[in-house]
C-alpha cells in the first residue's frame, strides 16, 4: 500500500499548463527526490499535493484518502506536512515560539482549551524542545528567530513542519542558498530524523549531491512531465534525463 | 521557562494602578474627571476588541458600527421592559453574531478589501438608523435610554455608573490577557506573523480569523450598549467613522502588542482633547502633531516602549548565560 498516490495530476494556469498528467507513488518509509531543470513544475506539483493550489484534473490519495483540493490545514492534520523555498519561519517571535506554533494543529487543546491553565503551553515547549534538539538549534531556543542566521532559519523552517508531527514531510529546496557545510549539515540532521522519527519524505532540490545523497527514489519532471523515476544511480545515466539537464547531444567528440 | 517570568513587580505595579482607578471617585477634583474615566473604561473596552481582531492580522474600519447596533440592541430592548442588565449581554451576542455571518463571507477577502467592507458595513449600520425612524426615532435618536440596575441598585449619577463601567473594561481587559496566553491566541498571533505558515501548520486561519473578529465585534456591542445606559441617549451620530478612527488610533499610538498597548493608548488619547481644551483652536493640531510623532519616533506603539526595555534584558540574560556556558 502506498502512503501517497498521485494519479493522472493536472495542473495549469490560464494556457500554461503546469503539470501535465504526473502520476507516482510514494511508499512508507522512502525519500523520494523529485528533480528536474528550473521551472519543470517541481513547485506547483508540490503546492498542488500539499492542498495550496487545487488541481486542474486527477487525483492526490493520501493514506487511502482522496486529499484532491483540499484545504491545506486539514491534509497537514492528516499527517502531510511541508517546507517552502524561502527561509518561512515567524520572525518576531523566539525560536521556541515558532516550533511551539508548529506543534499546535496536533495538541488536544483545540481552540477552546487551555484557557485558565498554562500546563499546554509547558507541554507545547516541551515537544518544541525535543524538535530543536534533533535540529541543533537548543541553544537559540531564546532568540528571535530574526537572529539566527540564514541557514539556521532555513533549519528552523524545517523543524516547524516537523513539529506538526507528520507521517509525511514535503521538502521544497531545503538546502537552496545555503553553503557546503550548511548543506552538509542539514542533510544530516534530515538523516537523522528520518531514522529517529521514522518519517517519509519528499524533497525538491536541485543540489544533486544531496539529492544522491539522500534519496532512495528520484522522479525528475520536465516541462511538467514526468520524464523518468528510478534509483538515483538509474536516474543519473539515464540519457533521457541526461538530455533534459543538457540538451541534446549534437556534437560527438 | 521561556514564557514571561514571573516576578512579583508586575503584580504590584498591576495591583497600584487597578487601586487608583477604583479610588478615583474619593480624590478626584470634581465630577469631569469620574465622566472622563467612565469614559476611559467604555474606550478600553472598545479598543481592546480591535486589538483582538488586529492580534489575528485583520484591521477593522467597521468597529464604531458594532458599537451602534449594540447601543440600539440595548436602547430598544430596555426600553420594552428588559432589564439593561440583560440586554447589555444581549447586544454583546447580537453582535458577535453579525460579526460572525459578516466575517465568514468577508474574512476571505484580504487586507484592504476586508478594511473596505468592514467600512461600508459601519456606514450601513449609520444609514439604517437614520432611515428606520419608525423603531431608531431616526436623526433624533432615542432618549430616555433606561439606566442599569443591579438587584434594585440603579445607577443613575456617574460616581455610581463609574465603579460598574471599571468591573467591565477590567474584566474584559483580563479576558482579552486570558484568550493571549491561550492556544488560540497563539494561533491567532500565529497566523498575523505568518499567516500561510501557520496554514501549513495544519491551523484554519481563516475560523481563527473569524472566531477572532466575532469576540472582538462581540465586545465592541456589548461597551455600545454600557455607553448608551450611562449617557442615556443614541443617535446614529453616537458611533460614525471617525470613531472607529479615533479607536484605532489609541490601538496604534498605544501599541498592537499585548494588553498594555490599548491601555496606554486609552489613557494618553482619552483625556488629551481635553487637556487641549484651554489651547482654542489650536487643539486639532496639536492632537494630530501628537499622533505624527508618535507614528515616527515609536511607530510600535508607546507600549512597545517598555518591550524593547524588557527584550534589552532578556538579549543581556542570554548573552550573559552563553558566556557562563563558554567560560568554565
Amino acid at each position: 500500500m502506498s502512503m501517497l498516490e498521485v494519479e493522472s495530476l493536472k495542473r495549469s494556469f490560464g494556457g500554461l499548463v503546469a503539470v501535465r498528467n504526473v502520476s507516482f507513488a510514494v511508499n512508507e518509509g522512502d525519500f523520494l527526490g523529485l528533480i528536474g531543470p528550473n521551472g519543470a513544475g517541481k513547485t506547483t506539483l508540490f503546492n498542488v499535493i500539499s492542498g495550496v493550489l487545487r488541481p486542474s484534473a486527477g487525483t492526490v490519495r493520501f493514506l487511502d484518502r482522496d486529499i484532491s483540493g483540499q484545504p491545506a490545514n486539514r491534509t497537514v492534520r492528516q499527517g502531510l506536512s511541508r517546507t517552502f523555498q524561502a527561509a518561512t519561519i515567524y520572525p518576531e517571535a523566539t525560536v521556541i515560539e515558532n516550533v511551539a506554533r508548529g506543534t499546535l494543529a496536533s495538541g488536544l487543546t483545540g481552540l477552546c482549551g487551555g484557557f485558565f491553565s498554562n500546563g499546554w503551553r509547558l507541554a507545547v515547549e516541551e515537544k518544541a524542545l525535543h524538535v530543536l534538539d534533533l535540529f541543533g538549534l537548543t541553544r537559540r531556543a531564546g532568540l528571535k528567530a530574526r537572529e539566527l542566521s540564514y541557514g539556521e532559519q532555513r533549519r528552523l523552517g524545517v523543524a516547524i513542519a516537523l513539529a506538526s508531527e507528520p507521517r509525511l514531510l514535503m521538502l521544497d529546496e531545503p538546502v537552496a542558498g545555503l553553503n557546503p557545510e550548511e548543506a552538509a549539515e542539514l542533510a544530516s540532521v534530515l538523516r537523522r530524523v528520518k531514522a529517529e522519527r521514522g518519517v517519509t519524505m519528499i524533497m525538491v532540490e536541485h543540489h544533486m549531491r544531496t539529492v544522491m545523497g539522500l534519496c532512495n527514489r528520484v522522479v525528475v519532471l520536465d516541462h511538467g512531465t514526468l520524464i523518468a523515476q528510478g534509483t538515483p544511480a538509474e536516474i543519473v545515466s539515464n540519457p533521457i534525463v541526461i538530455e533534459a539537464y543538457l540538451g541534446k547531444e549534437t556534437v560527438h567528440a | 521557562m521561556i514564557s514571561v517570568a514571573t516576578k512579583p513587580m508586575p503584580y504590584v505595579g498591576i495591583a497600584a494602578a487597578v487601586g487608583v482607578a477604583a479610588l478615583l471617585p474619593w480624590f478626584a477634583p470634581n465630577q469631569f474627571y469620574v465622566h472622563l474615566a467612565t469614559i476611559g473604561c467604555i474606550n478600553l473596552m472598545l479598543v481592546l476588541g480591535l486589538a483582538i481582531i488586529a492580534r489575528a492580522g485583520q484591521l477593522s474600519m467597521g468597529h464604531g458600527g458594532f458599537a451602534l447596533v449594540g447601543g440600539y440592541v440595548s436602547a430598544l430592548l430596555s426600553m420594552k421592559g428588559w432589564p439593561p442588565l440583560l440586554t447589555l449581554f444581549i447586544a454583546g451576542l447580537v453582535a458577535a453574531v453579525i460579526a460572525a455571518g459578516l466575517g465568514w463571507i468577508i474574512l476571505r477577502l484580504r487586507g484592504v478589501y476586508f478594511v473596505l467592507v468592514a467600512f461600508a458595513f459601519s456606514q450601513i449600520a449609520v444609514l439604517l438608523a437614520l432611515d428606520m425612524s419608525s423603531v431608531t426615532g431616526g436623526a433624533n435618536g432615542l432618549v430616555g435610554v433606561p439606566p442599569i440596575s443591579i438587584f434594585g441598585y440603579v445607577l443613575r449619577a456617574k460616581p455610581q455608573f463609574y465603579p460598574f463601567a471599571l468591573v467591565c473594561a477590567l474584566t474584559t481587559l483580563l479576558l482579552t490577557w486570558l484568550l493571549y496566553r491561550s492556544p488560540l491566541g497563539t494561533m491567532m498571533a500565529a497566523t498575523a506573523e505568518n499567516q500561510r505558515l501557520t496554514e501549513s501548520s495544519g491551523i484554519d486561519t481563516h475560523r481563527v480569523q473569524v472566531i477572532a473578529f466575532t469576540i472582538g465585534s462581540g465586545i465592541a456591542g456589548f461597551a455600545g450598549a454600557l455607553s448608551t445606559h450611562y449617557l442615556r441617549f443614541i443617535s446614529p451620530d453616537s458611533y460614525t467613522f471617525w470613531e472607529s478612527v479615533s479607536y484605532l488610533t489609541m490601538l496604534v499610538v498605544g501599541g498592537r502588542d499585548g494588553v498594555l498597548g490599548p491601555v496606554v493608548g486609552v489613557l494618553v488619547l482619552t483625556p488629551l482633547p481635553e487637556l487641549l481644551r484651554s489651547t482654542e483652536g489650536l487643539q486639532h493640531i496639536i492632537y494630530g502633531a501628537v499622533l505624527v510623532l508618535c507614528l515616527m519616533f515609536v511607530p510600535n506603539g508607546l507600549a512597545s516602549l517598555v518591550q524593547t526595555w524588557r527584550s534589552r534584558q532578556r538579549v543581556a540574560r542570554t548573552s550573559a548565560a552563553l558566556v557562563a556556558e563558554e567560560v568554565p
